[in-house]
């Protein structure tokens, strides 16, 4: 199993390096699929392994994989697939018919190295080695969001940079807080960030130093995680970017940086009082969930106002954390799937609507129903299923955090939220009705752009639609597992150590 | 003993000629002199980490100290001389606040980060904490302040880097320093991170004709 873990983090790497310098983009292009297909069906196996009941570990920790982590794993690999299949048909649209070949190499090669170090942050057990990673996500992804180097691209990608470059920061004072904490434990750990060594000995960490360290954790990845006030790079960065990479950004990035919180919530949770650090989470997530409801009504840019959705639907992941509980953090969890879903999907369509359109504005798209049927369904579908209209995932899941709001008696937070979905409900149904209906401008063609992008978006429709109304059971089963990691409940394999995991 | 504790009284001292030069940062006027600066302030750094290895017996920190003078001391502050070099016509600092604010500012922060370790993390015990953990604290907020109140992508990057610094310097002291793997892979993230930084700064040349970065404004809503 271990060597499994080693071939995910060797695929990418290799066919990174091998899309760069095959000068064919075509050939580039197939190797990336290949590769994104070869790396999903290993996460599944991993999750399969690990749903057993144990852990795996290796290197003293190095490598680490829980059901938690191998939620997140199977999430991030599972929309690099879709993305890679939208890639096709996308980057051959959107690019110079002259240069295609060098700047699909540069492009698929940035893309590998982004799902490599993602996988890395979630599949390692250290730590020091999480915040690396992280830190190296925004390196690697400001290349991808600068892509098209235009003035605006450039903007976005130094605003990007520069604020998740201080977040991030600000995350590694508060691991060095973590660190010196531990270092303070008189036991048997053996002087490392072990993530995993961390936890069993937490309630005897010092709660003072625990609290300050937690801030600093939460205010630098949550500046990755797109919380509000942190969240401002966020939008300009979602619609710079090439469209798969927005998919990926809303869907993966900011869910790997929220895993990075829940790992030291977990280690928190055990010596401070659960009250303190849900009510944190839930201050940051009504905040952003408040801040995007007001952006969502009055926005004119449609990638722009996917962004602000991933910031309120962030902000709804926060609070079913923040709520606690089986049922928040379950729901909270299946959130993050249902999200990272319709969120690609809409995306995807996005990206379609604006190679038709030649626009991004939302006032000039419209009778998208009319000249690309196809798109213009699963635009739809997509946004209702955003929305949280009932036979689709998401409602499943609002429904499950605002029942584990108002069972926990947080009824003031939970009216927020209750609130905030009506109007954005309002926005984005209104939006994406003007943008379906009505006769479209004269002069745009009909048909698909690309066979490829329908396939991706079709392929998402198929979980959209199934989530809503059941959850198989292998999904409940690593939910469950999950959230057992993060409510602190201990597992046999909790109590017995390491030696059991190798 | 002897010998540590003259350690522990020199990495409280250095400490403190830190929080001086990121002080001396703020009134810096010409964007030169930010950089040595920032250099002079690594130095101290590598100073701290080596009295660490000695003092504080935590000997592989000596790595460390190659680590710095190699990358912070010397290759990224030649390579941010190399920018404004090639790419300023004007070399001052261009503030969007007047000095004598910039300095009350400063030691109201540096108040804050006093408070915060004596009041909120009540650490008193032991010489190592006389002034280093809120030092540390108040290098990163001063660094801060310097990347929030400049305009020129390139004193932006000093500010972030001195941000690391008082991260570095907490440390050094706090931890003895991380676990190796570590400290080399956080290097290694800060280098990647400053040369990508010093690419787009050419790339904002080029687009914008200045690397003023309030000129980087277009995006809004």
């Amino acid at each position: 199993m271990i060597l499994m873990l080693k071939c995910l983090l060797a695929i990418p790497l290799v066919t990174g390096c091998l899309c760069l310098f095959i000068k064919k983009g075509r050939v580039a292009e197939l190797l990336n699929l290949l590769g994104a297909s070869l790396c999903f069906t290993i996460s599944i196996l991993v999750l399969t392994d690990i749903t057993k009941g144990q852990p795996r570990c290796d290197f003293d920790g190095l490598i680490y994989v829980d059901a938690l982590g191998g939620f997140f794993l199977f999430l991030t690999l599972l929309l690099s697939l879709a993305i890679s299949i939208y890639s096709i048909g996308y980057m051959r649209q959107s690019l110079n018919k002259a240069d295609l070949d060098r700047y699909l190499g540069r492009y698929y090669f940035y893309l590998n190295l982004f799902i490599l170090t993602m996988i890395l942050a979630v599949t390692t057990g250290n730590l020091g080695i999480l915040w690396i990673s992280i830190e190296a996500t925004t390196l690697i992804s400001t290349c991808l969001v600068g892509f098209y180097n235009e003035r605006t691209s450039l903007e976005a990608a130094w605003k990007y940079l520069i604020i998740c470059a201080v977040g991030i920061t600000f995350a590694l004072f508060g691991t060095t807080l973590f660190y010196y904490a531990s270092l303070n434990i008189p036991f048997e750990l053996r002087n490392t960030l072990n993530w995993y060594e961390i936890t069993r000995f937490a309630d005897r960490l010092d709660p003072g130093l625990t609290k300050v360290a937690f801030i600093f954790i939460l205010i630098g990845y949550g500046t990755k995680a797109g919380f509000a006030p942190m969240h401002t790079w966020l939008p300009d960065a979602h619609s710079q970017a090439p469209t798969p990479v927005s998919a990926l950004l809303s869907g993966v990035l900011l869910k790997c940086a929220l895993y990075g919180i829940l790992r030291f919530y977990i280690i928190a949770g055990k010596c401070l009082d659960a009250a303190y650090l849900n009510n944190l989470l839930l201050t940051f997530g009504i905040a952003s969930l408040v801040i995007a409801t007001f952006f969502i009504l009055i926005q004119k840019d449609l990638k722009r106002l996917l962004a602000y959705s991933s910031l309120e639907h962030m902000g709804i992941i926060a609070a079913g954390i923040g709520f606690g509980g089986l049922l928040g953090v379950y729901g909270a969890l299946f959130h993050v799937l249902n999200h990272a879903l319709v969120k690609s999907l809409m995306f995807f369509v996005s990206g379609n609507l604006s190679i038709r359109y030649h626009t991004k504005n939302m006032e000039n798209i419209k009778g998208a129903v009319e000249t690309m049927p196809l798109t213009g369904t699963a635009l739809l579908l997509g946004s209702f299923a955003l929305a949280g209209v009932p036979p689709f995932n998401i409602f499943m899941s609002e429904i499950a955090i605002l029942t584990a709001g108002f069972s926990s008696g947080n009824i003031l937070a939970s009216c927020i939220i209750l609130v905030s979905l009506v109007i954005v409900f309002a926005g984005i149904v209104k939006h994406s009705t003007a943008m379906a209906f009505n006769s479209p401008p004269s002069g745009v063609g009909r048909g698909e752009v690309d066979g490829w992008t329908v396939l991706a978006c079709s392929i998402l429709l198929v979980p959209i639609v199934i989530l809503g109304i059941y959850i198989p059971n292998f999904l409940d089963n690593i939910f469950n597992q999950s959230v057992c990691i993060i409510t602190g409940e201990e597992t046999a394999w909790m109590k017995e150590g390491f030696s059991s995991m190798k | 003993m002897e010998n540590s504790s003259i350690g522990v009284y020199a990495i409280d001292r250095l400490a403190l000629g830190m929080l001086g030069a990121v002080i001396i940062m703020v009134l810096c006027n010409r964007l030169a002199a930010l950089v040595y600066v920032y250099a002079f302030q690594s130095l101290l750094l590598a100073a701290i980490a080596f009295f660490a290895s000695s003092g504080l017996h935590a000997h592989h920190l000596i790595w460390m100290v190659y680590l710095i003078i190699i990358v912070k001391v010397l290759g990224i502050p030649y390579m941010l001389l190399r920018l404004i070099d090639t790419l300023t016509i004007k070399r001052e600092v261009e503030p969007y606040v007047k000095w004598p604010i910039s300095l009350l500012a400063a030691s109201g922060l540096v108040i804050l980060a006093y408070y915060i370790q004596r009041d909120i993390l009540e650490l008193h015990e032991g010489v190592v904490f006389n002034h280093c953990l809120s030092t540390s604290l108040a290098v990163i907020l001063i660094g801060l302040f310097l990347m929030i109140t400049r305009k020129k992508a390139i004193t932006q990057m000093v500010g972030l880097l001195t941000m690391e610094n008082g991260v570095f310097l907490g440390a050094i002291v706090l931890t003895s320093g991380m676990p190796m793997v570590i400290e080399l892979g956080m290097s290694f993230d800060v280098l990647v991170g400053i040369l990508i930084m010093g690419v787009f700064t050419f790339r904002i040349k080029e687009t914008f004709a200045s690397i003023d970065t309030s000129k980087l404004n277009s995006l809004r809503g």
